[in-house]
């Protein structure tokens, strides 16, 4: 596996198959010559792919906290204006695009 | 390292690999249209392969009890990410990956499952009809494990259960695997290895290889 690319590689043997590995052809003794193991291996990261994770960790908290915003916003949009100043209030006009 | 042994020769050339891949197909086939398994773990004994009655209950009859593990336990699943089942099957752990993995927020999670028998593959879309997964795309394509039909650096985990061992070329699957996972993804996978005995005649027969 490590010749493949796979870094962190770890396989960790489950003594306890033995109890239902004897099921498997009932009378061939194949507990005793295999037993299951959990194989975990990492595929390694590229600098590129950490940027870029930080980036979308950095983007999705961001995502996150304007959705917790805009909820809290709206349970408040029917209140009066003067208690929240600003919240919500719309902008002013935008000027018309020019068409090229 | 070899990492995945079983009771399974390893075949010799092309012809004795597209014999064993033969004798698997045709073994698992049967399975699925319930025709029994020479390795499947009665149901009574299921639940020390890992899976709780509880994920039991919830994959239904898509759990034909031929694993050996259960990679969705230790795989550490996230809501949102993308996970591959090589060697799929009827869909056990794409069903309990695809519950751990899905989304909120808007965010999909994706369990996408391969297998190379058309007859698992039928179960297991039969399954994932009858159930009501939100917040999350499930997917099952035929193919080999050897040749995956999944784009390169596509997904965030591969899974497998006690299927690799079935594979006359170990190393092929393994680096098809690694193709298709993203940079900085893992592997986790359940299957069985050799304690290191030779296996007796009676496990390297037909019958043992495709089990």
């Amino acid at each position: 596996m490590e010749d493949i690319g796979f870094v962190r590689v770890a396989i960790k043997l489950k003594d306890e198959s033995r109890e239902y590995i004897q099921h498997w052809m009932p009378g061939s003794g194949a507990e005793d010559y295999v037993v299951a193991a959990e194989v975990i291996a990492k595929k390694p990261s590229t600098l590129t792919c950490t940027v870029y994770n930080a980036f979308k960790f950095i983007g999705d908290l961001a995502y996150d906290a304007w959705r917790a915003q805009a909820r809290h916003h709206a349970l408040h949009t029917d209140a009066p204006r003067d208690e929240e100043p600003g919240v919500c209030a719309p902008g002013p006009a935008r000027a018309p695009v020019s068409q090229c | 390292m070899s990492v995945v042994v079983g009771a399974h020769a390893a075949a010799d050339d092309d012809d004795d690999d597209a014999t064993q891949r033969e004798i698997v197909r045709r073994a698992y086939a049967s399975t699925a249209m319930n025709a029994g398994s020479c390795c499947a773990t009665p149901a009574l004994a299921r639940v020390k392969i890992g899976y709780t009655p509880e994920e039991q209950r919830f994959v239904g009859s898509s759990d034909l009890g031929v694993g050996c593990g259960a990679p969705t336990s230790f795989a550490n699943l996230k809501p949102g990410e993308s996970v591959l089942d090589l060697g799929c099957g009827a869909g056990v752990d794409v069903f309990l990956a695809a519950r751990k993995v899905r989304g909120t927020n808007g965010r999909r999670g994706r369990a996408l499952g391969v297998d190379m028998t058309s007859a698992m593959l039928e179960r297991a879309r039969a399954r994932a009809r009858e159930m009501t997964l939100d917040g999350v795309d499930v997917e099952f394509r035929l193919g080999e494990l050897e040749s995956l039909p999944v784009e390169s650096s596509s997904v965030d985990v591969v899974v497998s259960n006690c299927v690799i061992n079935l594979c006359s070329d170990k190393r092929a699957a393994l680096r098809e695997a690694f193709r298709a996972l993203r940079p900085g993804g893992r592997l986790c996978v359940a299957d069985v290895v050799s304690r290191g005995k030779e296996l007796p005649p009676a496990l390297k027969t037909n019958e043992a290889l495709a089990c």
